[in-house]
């Protein structure tokens, strides 16, 4: 029983690896067709095969360690029944994360200054009048919500995800509580903005009836939130899924 | 040596065609605002560049797992996304003219893509010698 119990225990990345490497190996002697590295290359390799499953009594035992090795993903600590969706991009995945969310996030808040300069150098929509004034403008209402939503990416982004999952056991169950709430108030005020934004929307632009070139501005403000929303979700996703890969390699 | 050489050449004359790109821009329309691009094009490798070193640990590099490159890698995104909206914005507002957005973005893109190529061709050398 003990010695099943440390075979299952520090077996899972092993034999794995050795295979790999027998195999690789073999097929480049096959190709090169050198003599003595491919002797000393088998000899080298092979012994650590036998020497692994021998132990065990069963030649079987270690195909079915390999078959059992997508046990790690049934993680215990999880609490959804079931789990976010794993994104396999490689080992580029974080980075790509990165470039992805800082890329929405610029993207979101051009989107809204583009509406802002256009404002302040928009021209009447009538013809008869070229002079005439612009009926509404970029005013300091329509940058709240977009102010709101900055505030809570910093908010969202500032925590540390480890005590979010409250996995470390630093002792400080305090903590946890404390890093969940401030989470919740990220996502409070990234929601609270978007809302703000669609209220803009309908109760300055649309309700008013303005004209389509004005609507725009209030597009712009929701389009900001979204795209803000979508870069802390891009972020988050990528560090964390990051992290379960850090793990699984630590394991 | 000859294959990177021819490299190093064309990478140069595309990186004067993107610069000739966005001083025609600025020129022939006597408006020196996209001038810019070129600006922020030129500094979009630096954040990258900058933070690298921070986490190039050789037990961190199996995963990645510095802060520091994140925030380099989001910088330089906000950078190549500012470099490729700012011309588009003056351009929509009616600052600038329409063909010279065009051109100051596909020269500033040229410009970028000079500097990538450049790093990219410059780091595999690195990693043969090694």
């Amino acid at each position: 029983m003990r010695s099943l119990d440390t075979f299952d225990m520090s077996e899972p990345a092993l034999p794995l690896k050795i295979q790999v490497e027998t195999e690789v190996q073999v097929w480049e002697d096959t190709t090169d067709s050198h003599d003595l590295p491919s002797t000393t290359i088998s000899t080298v390799t092979s012994p650590p095969h036998p020497q692994s499953t021998s132990p065990h009594f069963l030649p079987t035992s270690s195909s079915r360690t390999l078959m059992s090795l997508p046990r790690a993903s049934y993680d215990p600590r999880r609490v959804c029944l079931n789990p976010f969706p794993e994104f396999t991009l490689g080992k580029h995945r974080r980075a790509i994360g990165a470039y992805l969310a800082g890329a929405l996030f610029t993207l979101a808040n051009w989107i809204f200054l583009d509406a802002a300069i256009l404002s302040a150098h928009a021209k009447s929509p009538w013809g008869d009048q070229p002079d005439a004034p612009p009926p509404v403008h970029v005013t300091f209402v329509d940058w709240i919500p977009g102010i709101c939503s900055l505030l809570g990416y910093l908010v969202i982004n500032l925590i540390d995800k480890d005590r979010i999952r409250g996995d470390e056991g630093f002792g400080d169950s305090r903590a946890v509580w404390r890093a969940r709430l401030f989470l919740f108030i990220g996502f409070a005020l990234m929601a609270g903005g978007l809302a703000g934004s669609v209220t803009v929307l309908v109760l300055k632009y649309v309700l008013n009836g303005y004209p389509e070139q004005f609507v725009y501005y209030g597009y712009a403000n929701v389009s900001q939130s979204v795209a803000m929303m979508l870069s802390a979700v891009v972020l988050w996703i990528s560090q964390s899924t990051s992290s379960e890969y850090e793990y699984n390699l630590t394991l | 040596m000859p294959a990177g050489l021819r490299t190093v050449i064309l990478l140069s004359f595309v990186l004067a065609v993107g610069f000739l790109l966005i001083i025609l821009s600025c020129a022939l329309w006597q408006n020196w605002l996209p001038l810019l691009v070129a600006l922020t094009f030129v500094l979009a490798p630096l954040p990258n560049a900058l933070f690298s070193h921070c986490g190039a640990d050789q037990f961190a590099a199996d995963y990645e797992g510095s802060g520091a490159l994140d925030v380099g890698r989001f910088i330089t995104s906000m950078i190549v996304v500012t470099g490729f909206a700012l011309p588009t914005v003056l351009a929509h507002a009616n600052v600038i003219d329409p063909k010279a957005c065009a051109m100051s973005v596909a020269g500033g893109g040229l410009v970028y893509g000079t500097i990538l190529a450049y790093s990219a061709a410059f780091s595999q050398e690195d990693s043969d010698y090694d």
